[in-house]
């Protein structure tokens, strides 16, 4: 018997669970209190599937889904800053206390991201994602030597911030 | 401390998110507000007010058309819900044309610009309503059957004018001087800032940074 074939609901949720941590982590990237995540989660989850009719197949889905994360997470950000439970991006720690070496560079991490401009926050956090050059300037709409030039000043700037 | 250095912290970070997953999971499924604007139903309020007041002052025009006193208001009011209307329309577009999957910097300049207009229709509205609800007052008042001229007399007409002209200065001012005792109140903050055009100046600042991110 030939399996059924797979409605767009279901193709929508097997690809959107493989790439759920991009949605969880651009959540952390731009929001302090769990309940704010777990807001912004939900409003990416809708985004992306109110788009994905749109989808083309012949483009990778997780830089599709990059997109929409930063696009909605930045606005969304931006939005509560003119409202009155507007909450910047602090040093709130995700699960238990920072305790070990890499809890404390993950401290350094939220300080540092914490010190950015929403736009190199998104560069930092591809960057930090492992996404090639291309890839970034793909989701920022920026050339690739672009994306080099900020890495670079990104680069420095945590250098002095460690120095200092 | 080296950026490549954070992307043991950032791996850390995943695996946690990852362990927490389930839970996230679990939780949304007792959610269901946005967070976001739902700035649509708000734009599709401001096209039935602005198509309201077109067809309330047409009528009035066709019914009150001799008299260059009291068709004068109707027309003033006819040109700004046509006005109203057509940057309603305008931002739905604008609205409609954004899609969350283009690129960040594209997407970001283009809401930036989407804010900048909404402040200033906005603006426009919050100085012309003190200015020109007498022009509402003439039109309504003889729709029933009353002449605010002969009723009222000019000098309340023009008293009224220029209680608009004084109450917006003093508004502005007021915005102004009395600033930081807003800033415990979140709707008073708003207004300030919509009034002295600090919010659009933020706007305006938030498309220049997309656009300076661009820059190479």
């Amino acid at each position: 018997m030939m399996p059924a074939a797979e409605t767009p609901h279901e193709r929508f949720q097997s690809l959107f669970n493989l790439h759920r941590g991009i949605v969880g982590k651009v959540a952390f990237t731009y929001c302090r209190s769990s309940e704010d995540r777990l807001d912004l989660e939900q409003e990416i989850a809708l985004q992306v599937w109110r788009a994905f009719h749109r989808y083309d197949p012949a483009r990778p889905f997780a830089t599709w889904v990059y997109r929409i994360a930063l696009n909605v997470a930045i606005s969304a950000v931006r939005d509560s800053a003119r409202r009155p439970r507007a909450v910047p991006l602090d040093e709130q720690a995700v699960g238990e206390e920072p305790s070990s070496s890499e809890d404390d560079r993950l401290g350094v991490l939220r300080r540092f991201m914490g010190q950015l401009d929403h736009l190199n926050r998104a560069l930092l956090m591809l960057h930090l994602d492992d996404r090639s050059y291309r890839d970034i300037a793909d989701v920022l709409g920026i050339s690739e030597t672009n994306v080099a030039t900020k890495l670079h000043r990104l680069k420095q700037r945590l250098r002095e911030a460690a120095e200092s | 401390m080296e950026l490549d250095d954070l992307k043991a912290a950032w791996a850390e970070l995943d695996r946690k998110l990852t362990a927490t997953r389930a839970e996230v999971t679990r939780l949304h499924a007792a959610r269901s507000k946005s967070t976001l604007r739902p700035l649509a139903w708000k734009l599709g309020w401001e096209v039935c007010e602005g198509a309201a007041v077109v067809l309330l002052s047409a009528l009035y025009l066709l019914k009150h058309p001799e008299e260059t006193r009291f068709a004068l208001p109707g027309v003033a009011l006819f040109a700004l819900g046509i006005l109203g209307l057509a940057a309603a329309v305008w931002q739905c577009e604008l609205l409609r044309r954004i899609d969350h999957s283009a690129p960040v910097l594209e997407i970001q300049g283009r809401l930036a610009g989407l804010r900048a207009l909404r402040l200033r229709v906005w603006l426009g509205v919050m100085f012309l309503c003190p200015l020109l609800w007498v022009l509402g007052v003439i039109v309504l008042f003889k729709a029933a059957g009353v002449d605010v001229y002969t009723a009222f007399g000019w000098p309340w007409v023009a008293a009224n004018f220029a209680f608009g002209v004084v109450f917006m200065g003093v508004a502005v001012w007021a915005a102004q001087a009395l600033a930081a005792r807003f800033r415990g109140s979140w709707w008073l903050t708003r207004l300030a800032d919509g009034l002295t055009g600090r919010s659009l100046a933020r706007a305006a600042e938030q498309a220049r940074q997309a656009a300076e991110f661009a820059a190479e």
